[in-house]
């Protein structure tokens, strides 16, 4: 039993060290994914048709959204082909909004650079547009 | 990325992860049971995904320490079971 309380009360204090760096030492990228990091995962996502998951990075999760981020990617992957390799750049940092870049490399149309806007939500980035 | 961020999330998962091990009882390679053998490859591939910032610390602490408390927990039930037969 008292392995059990140790392990909480670690993870508990894990868990505020996180909470401090993000709320009061503002951390936007070390305990945290940064804007390029969420770009790319979000793109990685919807190359692999997984969009549910890829629904996590959005900050509007609506069902509209889904639907949205399903014929953008299906549209995309009819023109471009399969894509490939997927780099994310950080853009600019602002308080709680930034920019970032995904360069998505295709098949038939080689390089594609998309432009998203993020915003913090929780601590968290969150894609507010693309 | 940059490196130190990278050196932080390192340091950070490393310590946490020997600590809550340490905190959840050591055990010699030989006295471990399957199913200890299969808590150390989930973890292993779930620090690959904090080092490289694919996702949160906290999501990654959460991820550990639930697992390690279920672990923890079954291993208690099944000392229990035994201590009544």
């Amino acid at each position: 039993m008292k392995d059990f309380l140790v392990v909480a009360a670690v993870a508990a204090g894990a868990l505020g060290i996180v909470g401090a760096s993000v709320g009061a030492g503002h951390d936007t990228g070390t305990l945290v994914s940064p804007p390029e990091a969420v770009v790319e995962q979000f793109v990685r996502k919807l190359a692999g048709a997984r969009y549910d998951v890829a629904l996590a990075h959005l900050h509007d999760r609506s069902p509209a959204m889904r639907d949205r981020i399903r014929t953008t990617s299906d549209a995309l992957r009819a023109r471009a082909g399969a894509i490939g390799q997927v780099e994310g750049k950080r853009g600019v940092i602002d308080g709680d909004r930034a920019t970032a870049t995904a360069i998505v490399t295709t098949e038939r149309a080689g390089d594609i650079t998309i432009e998203f806007r993020l915003i913090r939500h929780a601590g968290s980035w969150r894609i507010a547009s693309f | 990325m940059d490196l130190l961020r990278i050196l932080t999330r390192v340091l950070f998962a490393y310590v946490m992860l020997l600590v809550m091990m340490r905190a959840g009882g050591k055990r010699l390679v030989r006295h471990a049971s399957p199913l200890d053998f299969a808590l150390s490859v989930i973890l292993g591939d779930m620090i690959d995904d904090v080092l490289w910032a694919e996702v949160d610390v906290s999501v990654f602490v959460v991820g550990v320490g639930v697992l390690l408390l279920i672990h923890i927990a079954l291993d208690l039930l099944r000392f229990r079971a035994v201590s009544w037969r």
